[in-house]
């Protein structure tokens, strides 16, 4: 009797500190469009894909009294790649194995959790989830198994489900969706299994498709050519990375990852629009523009991640800009052009690139040094390895500095050899299997993990940190205090750093890896910067890789996910 | 509580704390409904027999001659040899075959093989990705989606990366130059998981 009063008063408290929730604040074109600073609406902060905090509660001279005011177990394993979305005191998580939490993001209590029910066969090669994305008075979610899911976004309940990609043919999601007027926009995965990527948007309201535009064209389609004969059905060109967009000229900005199988000379052409970016109208999703990057791919190398929104001066003059770090490992500035396509600007390395032997100053488009190339049966090394300059992390943005920080990775190469694989739906079809890819890191390597901050109109590197003992796997975080705010490496530390100078200003040992992007927001008065932990999928594979090549290298990172929030002592 | 492929579509799956107790209660009470599986997908047993599920001989019998010495090894089906059905209608079903010396294979191993073949379940205990690579340095089962090793002449156990436990082991006989299946997986199939 005594333990059944003790449940129902459990029970009333925990009631009542779920009904202590405000009510909810519909999301809305124009918030998204603008954001509120105390918000955190969207995966990069903003349409343009800053990751920039307009606050400044915490900055320079006071980030070192930064201490955790809450965390909280997220009851997963396997890599927690979603950065917290925040909507006026609602905050949403997201984890591996199909889950979403919503919290009180003032006390961290839990108001709902949902878990996505994926048939028993699924399997997982990125067993990993990039976040929500939000419109009204719901949560969108992308579940790994390919289904996009509505949320109410107060109570958790399922509003609508929609099949967006079959699994049974290696297709599978793990990014955060875009709302864009109404849609919801996805791109799936699967570049390593022979799919034909595409990106589709989604009524928000009904889940009924609006449109659907693949990343790689039929033919008669413009940019067919580039591919011979039957090549294009299983060209790869996932789409695995949320997009930005331009609001000023309704231009969603995606990213097209890896062709497929990896080695070009399977599938002779440039393979339009691998390892591109593209331009899609809002509304309809046609296209219209591209950029590529590399043509006709034989590294892995996507170009998955949307370039940042960020105007610059060359010459004197103003470009709508687009920058980006790419994998392939140059720093690219491109121009946003009214009609939809993408100018080509500059493009330099950021770390150590073998494979380039020239870039056409007008149209950005590479030579490559012939042996660099690895082919069918041919071997061939290159840097940087398979997971590039950078791979995933994001990249900031920081209007204040004028400066991106860029999470990047250098002195580690690869080598492949392609052979011809038997087609099978949903398996491995890349032309090499997992234990023939090669990775290698430089001899004399003083570092590997990085932050590199560069000055955007000068085009020049300003500072640089460097890690000795670890590969950076983190998105940065930059804010208006003048902060930078990155985890990534294996040994669980987040830290802070002076944005103009790169000194470190602070830092905290962690439960685990931080691989997922922190985000910032202000309920009463106080600002909290909150971050997912939680090791796995590539850096984890990785990590096990650099430990058969290096003396010494920590073979494990211990898995488990926990959010941590911090903020200023009192 | 009581998912079966059908209830998929359409899941209510948010969970709030009033539901969770409900839930509960609900699952206690209720049997789940099991769907007859389809003849295909039924999990081997002994007297079937193991055919290609790739390659030119996709469809024939496995022979302990078609398995190279030392490695790497084959993918299979069970096929139930009263009807001729393949049981490829479940992925849960296909398995590895490798050809070893058996003077090699552990004493556990070795009495689910036969003339030094042992066969595995070829889905990851991780993340249920396929095993179906064969690193030659190591001579282990490698996954195709983050590498753990499997060491072949030890009950498949793990022997590098992440994969939490080892590989079901099938066992077999042969007969006639092929094999032949002489009883269920000696464990579980595919990744231990939530969703």
């Amino acid at each position: 009797m005594i333990m059944i009063q003790r449940s129902l008063l459990v029970a009333a408290a925990l009631l009542a500190s779920a009904a202590s929730v405000q009510a909810y604040t519909p999301v809305t074109d124009a918030r998204l469009a603008n954001p509120e600073p105390h918000n955190w609406l969207m995966t990069r902060g903003n349409y343009k894909g800053w990751s920039y905090s307009p606050l400044d509660q915490i900055n320079v001279n006071n980030v070192k009294n930064l201490v955790p005011v809450w965390t909280f177990a997220t009851g997963k394993r396997s890599g927690h790649q979603s950065p917290p979305i925040v909507n006026d005191g609602y905050m949403f998580i997201t984890q591996p194995d199909n889950q979403v939490i919503a919290l009180d993001a003032r006390t961290g209590e839990e108001i709902w959790r949902f878990q996505g029910q994926g048939p028993e066969e699924f399997s997982a090669l990125h067993n990993t989830n990039r976040g929500v994305s939000l419109y009204d008075d719901k949560v969108y979610v992308a579940m790994l198994y390919g289904d996009l899911v509505a949320l109410d976004a107060k109570t958790g309940k399922v509003v609508w489900t929609t099949t967006v990609a079959n699994w049974k043919v290696g297709e599978y999601m793990t990014m955060a969706p875009l709302t864009v007027k109404g849609k919801i926009v996805v791109g799936i995965s699967g570049g390593e299994f022979g799919v034909r990527g595409f990106i589709a948007a989604y009524d928000a309201k009904t889940g009924q498709q609006a449109w659907k535009t693949y990343t790689i064209p039929a033919p008669g389609e413009p940019g067919s050519e580039t591919w011979r004969g039957d090549d294009w059905k299983r060209g790869g060109a996932a789409a695995w990375m949320t997009g930005n967009y331009d609001v000023e000229t309704n231009t969603i900005y995606w990213g097209v990852g890896n062709a497929s199988p990896w080695f070009g000379d399977q599938r002779p052409g440039d393979n339009l629009y691998t390892a591109s970016t593209l331009a899609l109208d809002g509304d309809t999703g046609k296209i219209k523009g591209h950029f590529q990057y590399h043509w006709n791919d034989s590294w892995d190398w996507d170009e998955m991640n949307a370039p940042m929104l960020v105007d610059f001066q060359r010459d004197g003059r103003t470009i709508r800009g687009l920058i980006k770090p790419s994998r392939n490992g140059y720093l690219h500035w491109l121009e946003r052009l009214q009609n939809g396509a993408i100018g080509f600007v500059d493009a330099k390395p950021y770390v150590y690139q073998d494979v380039f032997a020239s870039i056409d100053p007008k149209t950005g488009r590479p030579t490559y040094h012939p042996d660099k190339i690895p082919g069918t049966g041919k071997k061939a090394s290159f840097c940087p390895s398979l997971w590039g300059g950078k791979d995933w992390p994001f990249e900031a943005y920081n209007p204040k500095t004028g400066m991106i920080y860029i999470p990047a990775n250098d002195n580690h190469c690869g080598f492949l050899e392609g052979k011809v694989q038997e087609y099978v739906a949903g398996k491995w079809w890349t032309g090499v299997d997992i234990p023939d890819i090669g990775f290698t890191v430089k001899k004399d390597a003083k570092s590997f993990g990085e932050i590199q901050a560069w000055d955007i109109n000068a085009g020049k590197k300003v500072w640089t940190v460097l890690y000795s003992n670890s590969m950076n796997w983190g998105s940065i975080l930059t804010t208006a205090g003048g902060l930078v705010f990155n985890g990534g490496t294996q040994d669980r530390m987040f830290r802070a750093y002076d944005a103009r100078t790169g000194e470190q200003l602070w830092q905290i040992k962690t439960s685990s890896g931080i691989i997922a992007p922190p985000a910032s927001y202000m309920i009463d008065g106080v600002q909290y910067i909150a971050v997912q932990a939680g090791w796995g999928v590539d850096p984890q594979f990785q990590q096990g890789l650099l430990a058969n090549l290096i003396p010494g290298w920590p073979k494990a990172t211990t898995e488990g996910g926990v959010l941590w929030v911090f903020a200023l002592q009192r | 509580m009581g998912e079966t492929q059908g209830e998929r579509e359409g899941c209510g799956c948010a969970v709030g704390r009033r539901e969770l107790v409900l839930g509960a209660a609900v699952a206690l009470g209720a049997l789940p409904a099991v769907a007859a599986a389809a003849a295909n997908e039924r999990r081997p047993k002994a007297g079937d027999l193991l055919v290609h599920s790739m390659g030119p001989k996709k469809g024939q019998p496995l022979a302990v001659e078609d398995l190279p010495p030392g490695g790497p090894g084959l993918l299979a089906f069970p096929m139930d040899p009263a009807t001729g059905t393949v049981l490829d209608g479940s992925r849960f079903n296909e398995v590895i075959a490798v050809r070893l010396d058996a003077a090699a294979l552990s004493e556990e191993t070795r009495k689910g093989a036969a003339d030094g073949v042992v066969v595995y379940s070829a889905i990851c205990s991780h993340e249920a990705c396929p095993v179906n690579m064969w690193n030659d340095h190591e001579h282990t089962l490698v996954c195709s989606c983050h590498g753990s090793m499997f060491d072949p002449r030890a009950k498949a156990k793990v022997v590098f990366g992440p994969a939490p436990r080892r590989l079901a082991q099938l066992p077999v006989k042969v007969e006639g130059g092929v094999l032949v299946v002489t009883g269920p997986f000696d464990g579980r199939i595919g990744a231990v998981r939530a969703a």
